[in-house]
């Protein structure tokens, strides 16, 4: 009896096993749209114009630029360009003449060359002083520079492509300097007039379009020495006196961005009065900022990029003169934004990531604010010496001012 | 040896899950209510006895009359149709081993689901203009989780007449749920991790008498949270990570039930039970995906059921027989509206063995309305094994 109860049981238990995992194996779709619970969708947008401001201006960067600059406008003055090209002497010897050289440097695209019609450029030598390799890191000292050189007018030719050279063909006393292996020159290109324009040429660190010297050579005694020699630039590097903060641009009210005057700025939104939680998901958020003045050649190809520091600014006050820029490019750099370019007057830079940082931090940090800003940079300017100035907004809001599209969470 | 590697297997394979639909994304989820077959059958929460020889496995107090020590494993599947959507889903939904002792005490533990989230939910899509550049905007929201009872009863036949019984449940659980949204090509996790912690104490009362030679029973029982009660609440953010779990007093709402079984005619029975949902505070303690919360219900079920007879030599009279009906109200906070549940059941239980066993069939149709605007159509299916021996009773053997 005990035995068939077991049997019973078992093949119950069977029985009851494979149901189990029939019904186990059996799917489970639990995917469904639903808009009733859906109804409020946590997105918004807020806008906020609490901003910190600051500009600050700084020794501007020369050298290492693929143009080289002569001339003047109302800005920056005086431009003068120093060339040296490579050791010639490498080309010649004792029984070579140097019968003729010239100079050949070649202009940007879209320069105003019948500006050269009524005007003319100089080019001049020195010997090359000690004090020229502190060029870059000493721009101000330039004492050992005095108008007592030799000089040389210019000449403008077309070549072949229709491009314009800036030709300079050398007289009796640059050949006389050429042929004195001792000798170490630096070329000075400069304008003789002061007029409101500002021409570019091709520097040496154009891959095809480097400045140039041509030797023509021969030997009394032996034709084997009649040639031609091409010699590149080594090095170049413009100079120029270029605007002050504390004398030409007083006005605190506004902010100025310039290569070629060192003029920076930085900007912090500040986040308050405005309802962003700090755990909000940034979708996107713009800066956008409303050209006041804007002193450019070419608007078009003017673009700009955002730029995050850590500890961007101890103070924030308006107008310093530093010695050194205390955020310089590439270093501390943990963000940046897309580049962007001026539209209807109003230069508008994605700063999604920047907003979403300093939330995070500020939620991290027990609502206070990281020391972040950003820094607004120029790139892919045509000249240095653009100029773009901005209003802040003491005396009126909306000058600047950061939209933000943002979910919560 | 057999049984027990059997039980073994499916114990640590236990899943509780219960169909899901919109309504059971919302606050805790949806609390369980009929947790057998038997009693799925009778449209009852568990306090009317529907299972075998009078018994319920969710009321201790019919445990003292039972001859055999009882282990039962119940197995759910539920399908909900919609409009919108259709849903199906199965499960593992209880394990209990009751002990009776001397027809006097009963003795029982085991687990089972008290509430349940299981969900998958597309959001339409939607487009907002920002700067004049269009995001196209949408999110999906998962969960999966809920809250678990592993019980401890004990009841106690005062006299012939009157029965009590308590039992102590100790909650336990994790939820987790995801949203994930989509604003064109970007996509945006947040996920929540909740962890359950809480007892809830219950009290039975069975009266049982006659009236005109017509046997009833009152049985009433009240169910509620005691001790420390907290959640764990760990966010985790796209941007900014884990944050530090932070421990929350949360809201588990008492019930108070009342059922009548009485003895129409022979071995027929009917029934009635009502039973009340409440929370002791309107307002949400801790935040969920959804600001929605399931709060309040009230479902009240009739229902009459055919007992077996266990030595009749007609195979249909072996067999038991249920029928029920419900109707429960749920109120929904966030919006205010409530939703409603009108459904009929039938169930069957078929004897086999000396010691009693039986496996206990249930079906229940229902019709749910006031989310989602559209009407959900729900069918359940339930199956329940209960293998009884003389485990611990030995001395019956004698």
């Amino acid at each position: 009896m005990v035995s068939l109860n077991k049997h019973l049981n078992n093949f119950y238990l069977n029985r009851f096993c494979i149901i189990f995992s029939l019904l186990i194996i059996s799917c489970d779709n639990k995917s469904f749209v639903s808009d009733e619970i859906l109804n409020s969708y946590e997105y918004s947008i807020v806008s906020s114009t609490d901003f910190n401001f600051s500009t600050y201006q700084i020794s501007p960067s020369i050298g290492d630029d693929e143009k080289i600059s002569v001339g003047n406008n109302s800005y920056f003055k005086n431009l003068t360009t120093f060339i040296e090209f490579n050791d010639y002497n490498e080309y010649i010897n004792f029984n070579m003449k140097i019968d003729s050289a010239v100079i050949k440097i070649k202009f940007l695209d879209n320069q105003n060359i019948d500006f050269l019609k009524s005007h003319e450029l100089s080019l001049g030598f020195i010997e090359k002083p000690n004090e020229y390799n502190e060029l870059t890191t000493n721009y101000d000292n330039i004492s050992w520079l005095n108008d007592e050189y030799l000089t040389i007018s210019s000449q403008v030719e077309s070549d072949s492509n229709g491009l314009y050279n800036l030709v300079f063909n050398l007289d009796s006393n640059f050949i006389e300097m050429l042929s004195d292996s001792t000798f170490n020159p630096l070329f000075i290109l400069e304008e003789l007039y002061d007029e409101n324009e500002i021409l570019n040429l091709h520097s040496s660190n154009s891959i095809t379009n480097k400045p140039f010297l041509s030797l023509f050579t021969s030997s009394e005694n032996d034709t084997l020495f009649d040639s031609i020699f091409v010699i590149n630039a080594s090095s170049d590097v413009t100079i120029f006196e270029y605007p002050k903060l504390n004398e030409q641009f007083l006005d605190s009210n506004l902010n100025y961005l310039s290569l070629g005057a060192g003029l920076n700025t930085i900007i912090k939104p500040l986040l308050k009065n405005v309802e962003l939680p700090n755990t909000a998901n940034i979708i996107k958020a713009n800066l956008n900022i409303k050209i006041d003045t804007l002193i450019t050649s070419d608007s078009l190809n003017l673009n700009f990029q955002a730029v995050t520091f850590e500890d961007s600014a101890i103070n924030w006050n308006w107008g310093e003169v530093l010695i050194k820029d205390p955020y310089p490019p590439i270093s501390n750099i943990f963000g940046q934004s897309l580049l962007s370019n001026i539209e209807n007057s109003t230069l508008s830079l994605d700063i999604t990531n920047y907003i979403q940082f300093i939330l995070s931090q500020r939620f991290l940090n027990e609502n206070e604010l990281a020391n972040i800003g950003l820094k607004i940079d120029l790139i892919n300017t045509n000249s240095i010496f653009d100029i773009i100035v901005f209003k802040n907004n003491l005396s009126s809001t909306n000058n600047v001012y950061v939209d933000i599209f943002y979910e919560n969470n | 040896m057999k049984t027990i590697k059997i039980f073994y297997i499916l114990f640590l394979n236990i899943a509780i899950l219960i169909p899901q639909s919109p309504i059971n994304s919302l606050g805790h989820g949806t609390i369980i209510d009929s947790p057998d077959a038997s009693s799925l059958g009778l449209s009852s929460t568990g306090l009317i006895p529907s299972g075998n020889n009078f018994f319920s496995l969710h009321n201790p107090t019919t445990w003292t009359q039972l001859d055999f020590t009882y282990l039962s494993v119940n197995y759910n599947s539920n399908f909900i149709n919609s409009e919108n959507y259709k849903l199906f889903n199965s499960f593992l939904s209880g394990l209990t081993f009751i002990v009776p002792v001397k027809n006097k005490f009963g003795f029982g533990l085991g687990m089972r689901p008290y509430s349940r989230k299981d969900f998958e939910i597309f959001s339409k899509t939607e487009s907002i203009n920002f700067n004049n550049e269009l995001f196209s905007l949408n999110r999906t929201y998962s969960g999966s989780g809920g809250i678990s009872s592993f019980f401890n009863s004990l009841s106690y036949k005062i006299s012939k007449k009157n029965t009590l019984a308590t039992q102590i449940d100790f909650l336990f659980g994790s939820y987790n749920e995801e949203r994930v949204s989509y604003v064109s090509t970007k996509e945006y996790n947040f996920n929540q991790t909740i962890r359950y912690k809480s007892t809830m104490l219950s009290f039975f009362y069975e009266l049982k008498d006659s009236f005109k030679n017509r046997d009833f029973s009152i049985f009433s029982s009240y169910n509620f949270p005691i001790g420390k009660k907290y959640i764990t609440h760990k966010n985790d953010y796209e941007f900014i990570g884990e944050i530090n779990p932070l421990n929350i007093d949360f809201i588990l709402p008492s019930n108070l039930r009342i059922g009548l079984l009485y003895n129409l005619v022979s071995s027929i029975f009917i029934s009635s039970e009502f039973s009340n949902i409440k929370f002791s505070s309107k307002n949400s303690t801790y935040s969920n995906l959804f600001d929605h919360e399931i709060k309040s219900s009230n479902r009240l079920n009739l229902g009459i059921q055919k007992m077996k007879k266990t030595n009749s030599r007609d195979f249909l009279e072996k067999i038991q027989y249920r029928v029920g009906f419900f109707t429960m109200g749920h109120y929904i906070r966030l919006p205010e509206y409530n939703v409603n549940e009108t459904g009929l059941s039938f169930g069957f239980g078929f004897p086999f063995g000396i010691s009693e066993n039986q496996i206990d069939l249930g079906f229940c149709i229902s019709k749910r309305n006031g989310i989602n605007e559209n009407n959900e159509i729900l069918t359940k299916f339930s199956i329940n094994m209960l293998i009884g021996d003389l485990w611990l009773i030995k001395g019956k053997r004698r």
